[in-house]
């Protein structure tokens, strides 16, 4: 009982900020204007618990000693850190520019990198844990991919052919939900191959899901003219966020109370 | 093979499994808008079409009105027969297929009544004694009548012959616009005794009387030269020559409407353009639409043209592509499998 309470204590910022982004999200889609200030806000909201987040994983980075491991913090917490300052940028547009959807934009540079560096510290998570695929680890990576990618055949498919938009708009459009299912595809292998029990990757894993429907919803929506601030995916990708800060929190925690075994059994 | 190679490659199988992917993806979504912005041009182009077709028959309308009010404001004694003539050989001369007209006509203002009913009684015709039983309907009692007269063609516009448009109740209005206005009213399609008409009606005035204003507009009213159309045939597609019909859906509304107005507002005429065309699979999910206004004498229309997107709009092509994407995309999965296989 003591021990569930400590746990609910330990995350408790984390169910909060989940729960309070939803009713923030809900309180949105009352409103009648979809383009008003606290629409704005929303996006600065998510600056905000992105930075909030990326600030605890830096303390978190500064406790840990082993090189492999601090890769792996890095590397996440430089995606939450780069998306918080994209989402800032994209709110500096509906601010100060009185730009509602500034799609594609200079916020695009950071939102772009946020999975390059997912994808990294994947990359090393497979290192720490000396992932050898497999065949039907190559199988199952093959199935993930081909069904994210039905799954945004179908839905563009369903785009109406009235979008009139630049080669670079469609190229981002693409390049979110296919980077999405580059690392669902990593996440879910790393969950199933990995064989110790590792709630810290299933919630990074979740995080990732999150940001991928939120951006086959932003690109399906944003192709068809009809997102606005505070959409859909915007509720998906502060979840994303909360989500994979989650997961790390996590991670850190099992690697320091020894429950995660390290290849060369040190602790962090 | 070393476990860290293995891994190597697994991230570059998957990353070059992805980008092939991505890159097949990306070809797709462009020639799709390309083709989209192709159908979308012919979408609009057709929309433009209908619209001009609407525009160059109300023009046609406009001539015929104008025809039969210089014929009438220069006949003092204006016999029906020459009514006749004069606009079967207009019809024969111009264009004999205006769509949905179906009577040309001249409703008089009548101050006498019975000197009037028994002028027409008496008129000399072909059989002889042919209006023997004309009368002014429906019955009532006014110091002034206004009363359908000259009818082209008559024979199968009788029924309107001597009905009294003062003692209609939807259609008195739109006389007295014209009368009070001088300018030409069309009217919405209502029911004219047995037959659903739109009319057009251009007021005639008496030219020794002055017309400044309204009241001395009423005063001088000699009466009204008035086209009778059809509404259903005349904002059809079907009724005019376009040069490829491709399935829409028209709507007409009374007056400028918006966009979100649109959903509660009932058409004033409707129609689905069906082709014969067999190889037009459509998906309702992609609609494109067109809203245009015009005026139309006093009469403010606004054109609804609707589409879904299909083959009939030029997008076999996308068609094409979807095609060559999924078989493209299948056999990239089939080598990547292959090739997990022989390794």
């Amino acid at each position: 009982m003591k021990s569930i309470f400590i746990q609910i204590v330990r995350y408790f910022p984390f169910c909060f900020f989940s729960f309070f982004s939803i009713v923030y999200w809900l309180f949105l889609q009352f409103l009648p204007s979809k383009n008003g200030p606290l629409n704005h806000f929303f996006n600065l909201y998510i600056a905000i618990i992105y930075f909030a987040f990326s600030l605890h994983g830096f303390t978190l980075l500064k406790k840990i000693d082993v090189p492999l491991v601090k890769k792996v913090f890095q590397f996440f917490t430089l995606s939450i850190f780069v998306y918080s300052l994209g989402s800032f940028v994209w709110f500096c547009y509906n601010f100060f520019l009185k730009t509602d959807i500034p799609f594609p934009s200079i916020a695009d540079l950071f939102f772009v990198l946020f999975p390059v560096f997912i994808g990294a510290a994947f990359w090393h998570i497979f290192e720490i844990f000396r992932f050898t695929p497999s065949k039907t680890n190559m199988k199952l990576s093959f199935l993930i991919i081909i069904l994210v990618f039905i799954v945004i055949f179908f839905i563009f498919n369903k785009t109406p052919f009235t979008s009139d938009q630049s080669l670079l708009a469609i190229i981002l459009n693409l390049f979110y939900p296919i980077s999405d299912s580059f690392l669902i595809t990593i996440g879910i292998i790393a969950l199933t191959t990995i064989s110790q029990r590792c709630y810290g990757l299933f919630f990074i894993t979740v995080g990732i899901l999150s940001m991928a429907i939120g951006d086959i919803s932003f690109s399906y929506r944003q192709n068809i003219g009809i997102y606005w601030n505070g959409d859909i995916s915007d509720l998906f990708f502060v979840q994303s966020g909360i989500f994979i800060s989650l997961g790390l929190k996590i991670l850190y925690d099992r690697f320091k109370s020894k429950e995660i075994n390290l290849p060369d059994n040190t602790s962090i | 093979m070393s476990k860290h190679t293995l891994q190597r490659n697994y991230f570059i199988g998957i990353t070059f499994l992805i980008f092939i992917l991505g890159f097949l993806f990306l070809i797709w979504q462009i020639s799709r808008i390309h083709f989209s912005r192709k159908a979308e041009e012919k979408f609009i182009l057709y929309s433009q079409n209908i619209n001009i077709s609407y525009k160059k028959n109300f023009e046609k309308y406009l001539s015929l009105l104008n025809s039969a009010k210089a014929l009438i404001k220069t006949s003092d004694n204006l016999s029906r027969k020459n009514f006749e003539d004069f606009h079967s050989q207009l019809l024969k001369n111009n264009d004999p297929n205006i769509p949905g007209l179906d009577c040309i006509g001249y409703t008089e203002k009548i101050t006498n009544r019975d000197t009037f009913i028994s002028k027409i009684q008496n008129e000399v015709t072909i059989p002889a004694h042919k209006y023997a039983y004309f009368s002014i309907f429906p019955k009532s009692d006014r110091e002034e009548y206004w009363v359908m007269d000259y009818l082209y063609p008559y024979d199968t516009n009788r029924q309107f012959f001597g009905y009294d448009i003062l003692s209609d109740p939807e259609f008195n209005q739109y006389f007295s616009r014209a009368a009070t206005t001088n300018e030409i009213v069309m009217t919405p399609p209502q029911y004219l005794i047995n037959k659903k008409q739109i009319l057009l009606i251009n007021s005639i005035y008496d030219q020794k009387k002055p017309i400044r204003n309204k009241d001395e507009r009423i005063k001088a009213v000699k009466g009204f030269v008035v086209l009778f159309i059809n509404p259903d045939k005349l904002f059809s597609p079907y009724s005019f020559s376009l040069e490829e019909k491709i399935e829409t859906t028209i709507k007409v509304f009374l007056g400028k409407i918006e966009k979100k107005e649109i959903v509660n507002k009932k058409p004033l005429y409707m129609e689905e353009v069906h082709t014969n065309d067999l190889f037009s699979p459509t998906d309702p999910s992609k609609k494109i639409d067109l809203l245009t206004y015009d005026q139309y004498g006093n009469q403010k229309i606004t054109l609804l043209t609707e589409a879904k997107i299909g083959t009939h709009l030029g997008l076999l092509e996308g068609w094409v592509s979807n095609t060559v994407f999924i078989v493209i995309g299948f056999l990239i999965g089939l080598y990547f499998l292959i090739m997990i296989d022989l390794n």
